[in-house]
């Protein structure tokens, strides 16, 4: 901690700043909120920020302030299902091709290559048109669509460690392709492997709100950042600007977070290097 | 020309590939025929239907049929206006167009203004803070910077009025002053990761020996910059703007729904909700055929701004 | 012509060893003196402050380099700009990132004339190059000037360093480990090529090198460095029949030689 406070990585410093406060606003989420993010007061629509309600009241007296910290876990959790996914079905992938090579890694990698070829949040909606937006359809949507940069930036690490000593020391005392692969390859590669994995996270959160925000996210009854900056902009001008703004601060502020955190985190990685 | 030769087969290739497997997507999950017929569906008149459209047959024979029909123009009929999809997509898809160019060539060229200045800038400070007004616009969706663009330029200093699109026949002037904030709020994120780009590329290019060997020769720092580094660093920004054409096509998706602009993308959307599934394949296909077009472009242009790459591979 | 004088030299991320730790030596015009050590001995930082590239923001610098009787250490940048590629030109160790990698090696060997003498016309400055590469024993000209980096093999790219470096006719060239990167056959013509220059040119040559015998072949004085500071300081001939420190005698016996091998 001491030395992340002495440290000139900005980046980092910042990054951990924001996600942390974040993390910290929506555990407390979980447990108690200012309103319940579901409760209409009638008498109270569409105010303005007040002492009663800091972030002021959506279109149906409900709490702004509740239904952000609730929608920002939402989105928050959303995205990292949908990066947890990517994150460990890219590994399996990237580190098979990586590992075996030959045509089985050419396909698989021609493939990666053709859909990281396509906008994400574009080739998201193809799908759920075919299939249907679900509660959790645009979990496994998103996180399989995350797959491929993961299986591309793991694979070419494996092919990099595959020729390194240690790794052919490992083959030459007789150690399985499964414990080179988990042993010894993957501790090498967590280093290049987490500020990627805090990009991709980052990236998520972005798909996850564009998708909600075209009203294909999670289900409605659960509030999300995407689907409420959507129900805001209809009272932009209806005069009720600050519900957007909010809305939009959360965002800015998550996405922020993250993507500091992550180039925070290369830059470190960067440094070990050298 | 051999590098232009394999390259295009490879396109060949994919767009088949692609729109095949497209088609059978949406044959195998969006039958229509149930939903045409609602509530009397009875298994004969489901069978006759399906019969009368055809779905009897193999996919294969239907794909060629489809891909057939669809270069001579003819994408078959929607099934929830009964209108046929080119005449629905086609003026949509000017547009979307319309509005991806504008937005791209507003990329280009703020993105390389703005990244030259800073690379160039002579004061530090200056630099830091545009590296850290950068970083927060980077993370910026384009929804919520449309939102922003909305709120100020149209309700606060009345440049545009939201929600009254102008359409090309009307006034040409009205329709491209109508897609400048649009176009603007898919550019800006573009322009920010660009000009961070290039910015950290010259940085780094600056720490490399071959700019040692400049300053050995006795060049300042400027000169190194413009003559060296630059180079070296936009070759990647150059790749990423042309890539990025692809991705704007999907914000655009987003901000036609922001901005009420009835281009592809908002056609998209609800065709989705109606599951109208001819029009959503229409859709996808010339998405999918402008993402790879675009795609060979920019590998196309590579070779053109760095020599390493060989193009008689 | 080059006098230094108690030269140190301090990194500021280390600021308690001296990189180069108060070198003297002398040396008079068109002199090739090679300077051996093993890495980290402190004469690529004695190299590198001698041709004004270490960076003002990263090293503190105490003592004086004077080159034709001109301060080199305290001055502004400006001045050191006009005396690099004019009266001074560095060859460095890796000639493929030495150079840009997407410019053309002909401009790049014109570069010193481009900076220093912008009046010259791009023909004659063309005709300079020519004659530079020529004199750096390249052939096919016309193609080697039209070529990028990575078309050409490590021996001619740092015959283009050269070329580059000795357009200007300089009156003292720098070499730091310029053979190293190459196989021995390119070695020994580079070597070759330089002592030519040196001896048709009339250039001052200092070579850095860890290899005593590279240097011993072809330098009149060979000065040896230990931890920034100078051990010994004499002709060639003394220095290899006759070292008298220690740590010189160490250095001529890891020379690998035949009699050694089957002793």
């Amino acid at each position: 901690m001491k030395k992340i406070l002495k440290s000139d990585n900005w980046y980092l410093k910042c990054g951990i700043f924001i996600t942390g406060f974040i993390l910290i606003v929506i555990l407390i989420g979980q447990f108690w909120t200012p309103y319940d993010s579901g409760y209409m007061d009638g008498a109270a629509r569409l105010e303005g920020p007040s002492f009663a309600h800091i972030f002021g009241t959506d279109n149906f007296g409900r709490d702004i302030l509740s239904r952000v910290i609730e929608g920002t876990g939402t989105t928050f959790l959303v995205s990292f299902c949908i990066n947890l996914i990517g994150l460990l079905a890219g590994t399996m992938i990237g580190a098979a091709a990586g590992y075996r090579g030959g045509l089985f890694d050419d396909l698989l990698m021609r493939i990666c290559d053709a859909i990281t070829a396509f906008p994400n949040v574009m080739l998201a909606l193809v799908i759920i048109a075919v299939f249907g937006s679900g509660d959790l359809n645009i979990i496994w949507v998103l996180g399989i669509l995350f797959i491929p940069s993961y299986a591309r930036i793991v694979r070419s690490q494996f092919v990099q460690q595959k020729s390194c000593n240690y790794v052919q020391m490992a083959k030459l005392m007789g150690a399985s392709p499964l414990r080179i692969i988990f042993v010894h390859i993957l501790p090498n590669i967590y280093s290049t492997l987490l500020p990627a994995a805090t990009i991709g996270f980052n990236n998520a959160v972005l798909a996850e709100a564009s998708m909600s925000f075209l009203g294909v996210g999670v289900s409605a009854n659960k509030p999300s950042l995407g689907r409420m900056l959507n129900e805001a902009q209809s009272f932009l001008v209806g005069g009720a600007p600050w519900y957007a703004a909010f809305v939009g601060l959360a965002i800015v502020l998550l996405v922020m977070g993250l993507s500091l955190l992550g180039e925070g985190l290369q830059k470190e990685q960067l440094r070990g290097k050298k | 020309m051999k590098f232009a030769a394999k390259k295009l087969t490879n396109l060949i290739i994919t767009v088949i590939l692609v729109s095949f497997l497209t088609f059978c997507a949406f044959q195998v999950i969006g039958d229509p025929v149930a939903r045409m017929l609602g509530a009397e569906a009875t298994p004969e008149k489901v069978a006759q239907l399906r019969e009368e459209l055809g779905f009897n047959r193999p996919v294969m024979t239907r794909y060629l049929e489809w891909a057939g029909n669809f270069l001579r123009g003819d994408m078959g009929i929607s099934y929830s206006y009964k209108l046929p999809v080119s005449d629905m997509v086609i003026p949509k898809l000017g547009v979307t167009v319309a509005l991806t160019l504008m937005a791209f060539v507003m990329t280009c060229v703020l993105s390389i203004t703005i990244g030259l200045y800073q690379v160039r800038l002579k004061s530090p400070a200056v630099d830091r803070a545009m590296t850290v007004v950068n970083q927060i616009v980077m993370s910026i969706p384009p929804f919520f910077i449309g939102i922003l663009l909305t709120c100020l330029f149209g309700l606060v200093f009345h440049l545009f009025t939201p929600g009254y699109y102008v359409s090309f026949r009307e006034s040409p002037a009205g329709f491209f002053g109508y897609l400048f904030f649009p176009a603007l709020s898919i550019a800006i994120p573009k322009i920010s990761q660009s000009v961070k780009m290039l910015r950290s590329r010259t940085g780094e290019e600056l720490e490399k020996d071959y700019i040692r060997t400049a300053f050995s020769r006795g060049m300042n720092t400027g000169a190194a910059v413009n003559y060296h580094a630059l180079h070296n660093a936009i070759i990647p920004v150059i790749s990423f703007l042309a890539v990025s054409l692809a991705e704007m096509l999907a914000s655009c998706i987003i901000i036609e729904q922001i901005f009420s602009i009835p281009g592809i993308g908002r056609l998209m959307l609800s065709s989705i909700s109606s599951r109208d599934f001819t029009v959503v394949l229409a859709i996808v296909v010339i998405l999918v055929l402008w993402v790879i077009i675009v795609n060979f472009i920019a590998d196309m242009i590579y070779p053109l701004i760095d020599p390493r790459i060989k193009v008689n591979r | 012509m080059l006098d230094v004088k108690d030269l140190r030299v301090q990194f500021l991320t280390s600021p308690h060893k001296w990189a180069v730790d108060g070198v003297s030596f002398h040396m008079d015009e068109g002199e090739m003196i090679g300077i051996v050590g093993e890495s980290g001995c402190g004469k690529t930082v004695t190299a590198m402050s001698l041709s004004g590239l270490l960076k003002k923001k990263d090293v503190r610098y105490e003592g004086t380099v004077k080159l034709d009787g001109r301060e080199m250490l305290d001055t502004d940048r400006d001045n050191i700009r006009n005396l690099q590629g004019t009266s001074l030109a560095v060859v460095f160790q890796e000639p493929l990132s030495a150079l840009d990698p997407i410019m053309k090696v002909g401009p790049q060997v014109e570069e010193a004339i481009m900076v220093h003498h912008p009046e010259i016309s791009p023909e004659d400055r063309k005709k300079m190059a020519f004659e530079a590469m020529e004199n750096s024993g390249l052939y096919d000209l016309e193609n080697v000037y039209e070529s990028y980096p990575h078309q050409l093999s490590g021996g001619m790219l740092q015959r283009i360093c050269i070329a580059a470096a000795i357009i200007s006719k300089p009156r003292l060239l720098i070499a730091d480990e310029p053979t190293t990167a190459l196989d021995v056959t390119t070695q020994a013509h580079i070597l070759e090529l330089l002592k030519r220059i040196n001896r048709e040119q009339g250039t001052g040559i200092i070579m850095i090198s860890h290899n005593l015998a590279v240097v011993n072949a072809l330098c009149s004085r060979i000065i040896v460095m230990k931890g920034g500071k100078i051990v010994e300081d004499g002709p060639a001939y003394q220095i290899r029949n006759n070292p008298r420190h220690e740590y010189t005698k160490q250095l001529i016996a890891a020379i690998p030689t035949r009699e050694k091998k089957y002793r």
